[in-house]
């Protein structure tokens, strides 16, 4: 068999013990959860034979084992259980918010990505220089604010101080009709559509929470890159290649290239640990994603949305971790599966 | 490339972006706008008018803010404060207090408040009806005959029948939730209470006695007719589900003045006017409900002008619109039916002890956590039950006041223990406050407060399962306006509300008689009676009343104060 096939099927044969100790791991902390969910849903007055029959009818008074059960039969067949905030199944809840989530983080990071590239690149080509300097103060600052914060920040000046952004409610216009749904993403959908107007203010209502998570990533992903190149800079090949006469920008080539693989790894890690991370984001811009749900979840000790919510953030860490892994493989014939 | 070049590249590609982005920003925005049109709800796309324009006409869309949305519009399956703030909106209660000033009920003079409820009243003194618009009382006041308003519409037109009603009372008691419990509570203990007369007329008999919240009950919106009609001609009442259940989930059917009609969960709620309402057409044709968890952001939103009203801002959020600040003014009434209580567990624990309860008492430093830990608003509560509720409150009831040396010989002639948890919500700034001012006192005499920070949802189940020594809780002084049903709800030993533990059959009892007296002066007399005791061991502790507080577009007006402080939409004008 292929180094490549090989790589694929060894990793994906490990997925399958890694999500069922992650449903029982994620069940299991979801109700060491403290609060009583049949309470909080009821409210603190609720007579005892309502709290007692909500109780039965959640399946909340069987053995934690069965309860566990229960649910995993449901998740074989596609059934996260029903939120009682939203009154929905989890499932479409999840499927009506993720895309917003993703639209977010995709751009966030796009823009991390190329930012950090670029300015890791530029400030490794002269260190101690102005850019390289500024360039590790940002990462410092970038690094020591938490993302929340940026975003508070970003919405007081902006929106509150200099009235340039739109209002942080969401991802359009209050009175804004959404456009025709295919994917989710309205930037996406609106283009579909042919409806500019309606793209033009889901651009405006990205730009906040995207500078936000790209400013707070960025920094990383500029430290990565200038590390490694200057790194690399230094190996016996690129000497070799200084020596011999190779033009600057074509070694600038071999050194970017060989430089890749770390900071791939770091974008990849980040963006699975951003999945997470952006809740709090969506929270401060009430962007109705994924984050926004989990964090009004959990409040609300809704115990399926909750657990839906980690179930799917976790899965898809573990498919970037996968994926992450077989590129490396594949990249670096060194490394071995 | 070379790195000069690759750096001009990106540089260019950079200032393409925030082109871009800023170009984004101009042109006009296009909106959505509704109208009635020869009776029919229609919607267009418009271009928008700037918010910031001065003088500018009533905006066609009222945009409340709120921290989630509802889980719901089931009239009969709890959903919490916002599902409240729907339901009176598209259901009506079914009967209401009329709306007078607040000198009739005895509060100090509101800011921006129309009127208030008459929740001072006896029997029906001060109801005016809804879905029913008059009614007979029997000689032994256990049977009510109610007629359904003649022209209460629903948004599909339909004429509101006598088997709305009925067919709402046989889902609660079918449900078992909220619904059955404010039948209960009123007097009428099963679907067989409530018969059809003529398809406008309905009986409710009160079997075990007169009950004197008959109507004060029917004023709670909790309880609404709901437009069967329509139910089942949209097929939503199957043989799976008899109850329309999944139908509510997703919208209302109701006779209120306005409709649900677009509900995306966590994201928002557009509600249109119902066009049949039968107190007219309202100013605000559209509202819209949108979730937006921080109040930062709500309280921007509404200075800005981009929002029209908001509530469950910060203490500090609501201090920096006293003085107006942009487009918001803070409006509401220093005095209601909303207590903040300190709440002593009185079956186990430190304050098992009466004279333990008594010190806490005398201990507690009212005017400073007034002053300090709530900035003022509100005012210091003297009383077990809000003095709104009329004759019935005993102003005279509380034996405590700030006097520290007598806590201190209570609590040693009670042998009380050296340390006690104060538990209290994580998530209120103001309360750790009040903890930090009881811990202070408490160590003038050598106890040790434990502050016991935890978050709403524990807080709630440990009220439930009477795990705790004492906490910082607020509560409603019921919003059935009535000193006896707030007794019971809050002291009665098989109240599921008596979160201190308190069982006292004597006191129990006397509750019990007062729930089958007709009002008058041997009631009054009873609960006041009823009132010393609750106050002087009853483990819940009156601290302040905190009053309402809404920040508000300062063109609003048509604030009315109603038992549950919802507001409701249609009274709203623009000026």
């Amino acid at each position: 068999m292929d180094r490549p096939a090989r790589a694929v099927l060894t990793r994906i044969a490990l997925v399958i013990p890694q999500l069922i100790g992650l449903t029982a791991l994620v069940f299991l902390l979801v109700r060491l959860l403290p609060g009583d969910p049949v309470i909080s849903r009821l409210g603190g007055v609720a007579p005892q034979e309502s709290i007692d029959n909500l109780r039965h009818k959640l399946g909340l008074d069987l053995p934690i084992h069965v309860q566990y059960l229960n649910y995993m039969k449901g998740l074989l067949h596609g059934d996260l259980g029903d939120s009682w905030r939203t009154a929905q199944p989890v499932m479409e809840d999840i499927k009506m918010r993720l895309p917003a989530t993703l639209e977010l983080l995709i751009l966030g990071m796009g823009i991390a990505v190329f930012l950090g590239l670029l300015v890791g690149v530029i400030s490794a080509g002269k260190p101690g220089g102005l850019v390289d300097r500024l360039t590790i103060l940002y990462a410092l600052l970038a690094g020591s604010m938490p993302e929340f914060y940026i975003g508070l920040i970003l919405v007081f000046v902006f929106y509150v101080t200099l009235g340039v952004a739109p209002a942080p409610a969401g991802r359009l216009g209050i009175a804004m009709l959404p456009p025709p749904r295919l994917t989710g993403m309205y930037l996406i959908d609106s283009v579909m559509a042919g409806q500019w107007d309606t793209f033009r203010d889901a651009l405006r209502h990205l730009a906040l929470p995207v500078i936000t998570l790209s400013f707070w990533q960025a920094g990383a992903i500029m430290k990565m890159t200038r590390s490694t190149m200057l790194q690399i800079d230094e190996s016996d090949f690129i000497n070799y290649a200084r020596l011999v006469g190779v033009k600057p920008s074509i070694m600038r080539r071999y050194t970017l290239r060989n430089a890749l693989p770390p900071i791939i790894s770091l974008a990849i890690t980040i963006f699975a640990i951003l999945i997470g991370a952006v809740v709090l984001i969506e929270q401060v811009f009430s962007w109705g994603g994924l984050g926004q749900y989990s964090v009004q979840s959990v409040i609300s000790a809704d115990y399926e949305a909750v657990t839906g919510f980690l179930m799917i953030a976790a899965s898809i860490s573990l498919l970037l971790f996968i994926v992450m892994d077989v590129l490396y493989a594949l990249i670096d014939p060194r490394v071995k599966l | 490339m070379s790195t000069g070049r690759l750096a001009k590249w990106g540089l260019w590609v950079l200032v393409l972006l925030s082109l871009a982005l800023a170009s984004v920003g101009c042109g006009p925005e296009k909106v959505v706008v509704t109208e009635i049109v020869e009776g029919q709800v229609v919607e267009k796309i418009v271009t928008a008018t700037p918010a910031s324009e001065e003088a500018s006409p009533a905006p066609d869309t009222l945009v409340v803010l709120l921290p989630a949305t509802p889980p719901g519009f089931d009239p009969d399956v709890w959903g919490g404060k916002f599902w409240e703030m729907a339901l009176v909106n598209v259901y009506d209660s079914v009967m209401d207090y009329e709306m007078v000033s607040e000198e009739e009920i005895g509060i100090p003079k509101g800011t921006g408040i129309g009127g208030v409820a008459k929740v001072n009243g006896m029997g029906d003194e001060g109801i005016v009806g809804n879905f029913f618009e008059s009614w007979e009382i029997s000689p032994d006041g256990q049977t009510v005959t109610l007629h359904v308003r003649n022209g209460l519409k629903s948004y599909w037109g339909h004429q509101a029948t006598a088997d709305d009603w009925l067919w709402r009372v046989q889902r609660a008691f079918a449900l078992k939730d909220v619904g059955q419990f404010q039948l209960q509570v009123m007097g009428i203990t099963g679907p067989e209470d409530v018969k059809k007369i003529d398809d406008m007329t309905i009986e409710m008999h009160t079997p075990r006695g007169p009950s004197p919240i008959f109507f004060k009950g029917l004023c709670v919106p909790v309880l609404f007719g709901v437009d069967i009609d329509e139910m089942k001609k949209e097929g939503l009442l199957t043989e799976e589900d008899p109850w329309g259940t999944e139908a509510f989930k997703k919208g209302d059917f109701g006779f209120g003045a306005d409709h649900v009609a677009e509900f995306v969960p966590g994201s928002h709620v557009k509600f249109v006017a119902n066009p049949y309402y039968w107190k007219g057409e309202p100013t605000f044709k559209t509202v819209i409900m949108r979730e937006v968890p921080e109040s930062s952001n709500r309280f921007a939103m509404v200075v800005n002008g981009e929002a029209h009203l908001t509530e469950e801002l910060s203490l500090v959020q609501k201090n920096e619109l006293r003085a107006g600040l942009g487009e918001a003014v803070l409006l509401g009434l220093p005095d209601t039916n909303f207590m903040l209580n300190i709440f002593a567990q009185r079956s186990t624990g430190p304050f098992a002890k009466k004279e333990c309860f008594q010190a806490l008492g005398y201990a507690v430093p009212y005017e400073d956590i007034h002053r300090l830990a709530y900035m003022g608003f509100g005012r210091v509560m003297h009383e077990a039950i809000p003095r709104m509720f009329g004759p019935n409150v005993n102003l005279d009831a509380l034996p405590y006041s700030y006097d520290p040396d007598k806590a201190a010989e209570l609590w040693k002639a009670g042998n009380c223990p050296s340390s006690f948890r104060l538990m209290y919500d994580a998530v209120i700034p103001e309360w750790e406050d009040i903890a930090i001012l009881l811990r202070t006192e408490f160590a003038k005499f050598g106890v040790d407060v434990i502050l016991d920070k935890q978050a709403e949802g524990t807080v709630t189940a440990n009220l439930s399962k009477h795990d705790f020594d004492a906490v910082i809780e607020w509560s409603s002084a019921a919003f059935v306006a009535d000193v006896g049903y707030g007794a019971w709800l809050y002291w009665h030993k098989d109240s599921f509300a008596n979160f201190q533990a308190w069982y006292d059959d004597e006191t129990s009892a006397k509750i019990d008689q007062s729930m089958l007296m007709l009002p008058g002066p041997e009631r009054t007399a009873l609960l006041h009676e009823v009132q010393v005791k609750l106050l002087a061991e009853g483990g819940k502790l009156p601290v302040l009343n905190t009053g309402w507080q809404i920040a508000a577009n300062k063109h609003l007006h048509g604030f009315y104060w109603y038992s549950t402080q919802k507001i409701r939409w249609f009274d709203l004008t623009w000026e």
